[in-house]
């Protein structure tokens, strides 16, 4: 019975990969939120393997690269070396993961409400609210269509602070007085 | 089980093209930059160095927080979390937030949010005498009134007053001028703080209005351990990092 339970969840986590469509945001990302605050409630499972598995079920929701591309900006980007560029596409993918691991380790028995999705402009707006103690703590999350990946999601704002908008400032705050290395090893040492 | 087997080969079939199919994405427009997203995200502001003239005092104050958070503060609301179970502290901070509602309802007046201010004077009247004193919140739980959180400096945000420039203020943390300035106005309506020709004074000295607001702000960590320290992860510069979070967070709670 534990092996049907494994390939099932396998498959539940392949199929996602085929593209998003439209109408299936909102409930896609209810039940992916539902999957992993079940998981966070299971205090039995192996931290590690838990951790695993939420990556798995995020994965597919998120364009990494073009979030790593806009924290950078566009000039910050274009003006590095192709080799800098993987390693920092590599190190910016841990580096929000790893952030993301951090954040649900917190979790203790919030109630996770998916609202609505607003369209705005060619974007999806997904409004979900994280209820602890009885207040509404607002998480909003961006998508845009992907050509090959369908809608996906490439800013998430928490209570109104926006990622990518937090990385942005301080790339440039970092580049301003230091080369590309350093923030390369900033990246990592936050490990 | 036949059904199962046939489900997963097809499942990790299209996992498989899915797969190869964005592999190729990034090679494909490495130089092509959308400019739709990049005029989505506000410039970064270093470029305009007099935007931030503290940050000199603004980074050794952000330190010295940091070490209080992290060397006393914290530690201390641990030690406090086992004195008080967790109902107690909620209460506790109840208390304290029902206290505030001269400061909410003052300001919702200003920024003539009348309903909003209506709700407000339901909550305290209700938590005030069926809540006992404040330390319980029927008024959400029974009545389902929200509280509606507005400071001065938010009013003067509604009315299009800008931030001003950054400055970190000891203990308190990240704020800017036209914040800073709202404090100390809030200051007048505020019960726990002293204020002449006012007809509710709890506090007589101003060492008794530091220690409830300490004992408030001890009280509220408490019930937010782990927060700070995970928040710092993502921090690679510690300052601009929270000054960003604090900005962000401003303009999106004036916009409310």
């Amino acid at each position: 019975m534990r092996v049907i339970y494994i390939m099932l969840l396998t498959l539940m986590m392949h199929m996602p990969l085929l593209a998003l469509e439209e109408s299936a945001i909102q409930s896609t990302m209810k039940t992916k939120i539902d999957t992993i605050t079940n998981l966070l409630k299971d205090k039995g499972m192996d931290k590690i393997q838990r951790d695993k598995q939420v990556i798995m079920i995020i994965d597919p929701l998120f364009d990494f690269t073009l979030m790593g591309k806009l924290s950078l900006g566009k000039q910050a980007y274009k003006s590095i070396s192709p080799i800098q560029r993987e390693a920092f596409n590599t190190l910016f993918n841990q580096k929000i993961k790893a952030s993301y691991i951090k954040k649900i380790d917190l979790y203790s028995d919030e109630k996770v409400i998916v609202k609505e999705s607003k369209k705005v402009k060619s974007r999806i707006h997904l409004v979900s609210y994280i209820v602890s103690d009885g207040e509404e703590n607002e998480v909003l999350y961006k998508f845009y269509r992907s050509k090959s990946r369908g809608w996906v999601i490439y800013d998430v704002d928490i209570l109104g602070v926006s990622i990518i908008q937090t990385y942005r400032q301080q790339f440039a705050e970092i580049l301003q007085e230091n080369d590309f290395d350093t923030l390369l090893n900033k990246l990592q040492s936050k490990e | 089980m036949r059904v199962l087997i046939v489900f997963l080969f097809v499942g990790n079939f299209l996992f498989l093209q899915a797969e190869t199919a964005f592999v190729a994405e990034p090679t494909n427009d490495i130089e092509a930059f959308d400019d739709s997203f990049e005029d989505e995200f506000d410039a970064p502001k270093v470029a305009e160095k007099g935007f931030d003239p503290l940050s000199g005092y603004n980074t050794i104050m952000t330190g010295f927080n940091d070490k209080f958070y992290t060397g006393l503060l914290i530690p201390t609301a641990k030690g406090y979390r086992h004195i008080l179970p967790k109902e107690g502290r909620k209460s506790v901070s109840n208390f304290f937030d029902n206290l505030l509602f001269p400061v909410r309802f003052v300001n919702n007046v200003l920024q003539l949010k009348f309903q909003n201010a209506g709700e407000e004077f339901a909550r305290f009247g209700i938590n005030s005498t069926i809540g006992l004193l404040g330390l319980f919140d029927p008024a959400k739980s029974k009545f389902d009134l929200n509280a509606h959180h507005e400071d001065f400096g938010q009013t003067l945000g509604h009315y299009g007053v800008g931030s001003g420039f950054h400055i970190v203020l000891p203990f308190l943390g990240p704020s800017n001028l036209r914040d800073t300035i709202g404090l100390f106005a809030d200051t007048t309506v505020d019960p726990l703080y002293k204020y002449e020709g006012r007809f509710y004074n709890i506090t007589q000295k101003n060492y008794e209005s530091i220690a409830l607001k300490s004992y408030d702000i001890l009280n509220d960590s408490s019930l937010h351990i782990g927060e700070y320290a995970s928040l710092k992860k993502d921090a690679l510069v510690l300052y601009p990092f929270l000054r960003d979070l604090y900005e962000q967070r401003r303009v999106k709670l004036i916009k409310e």
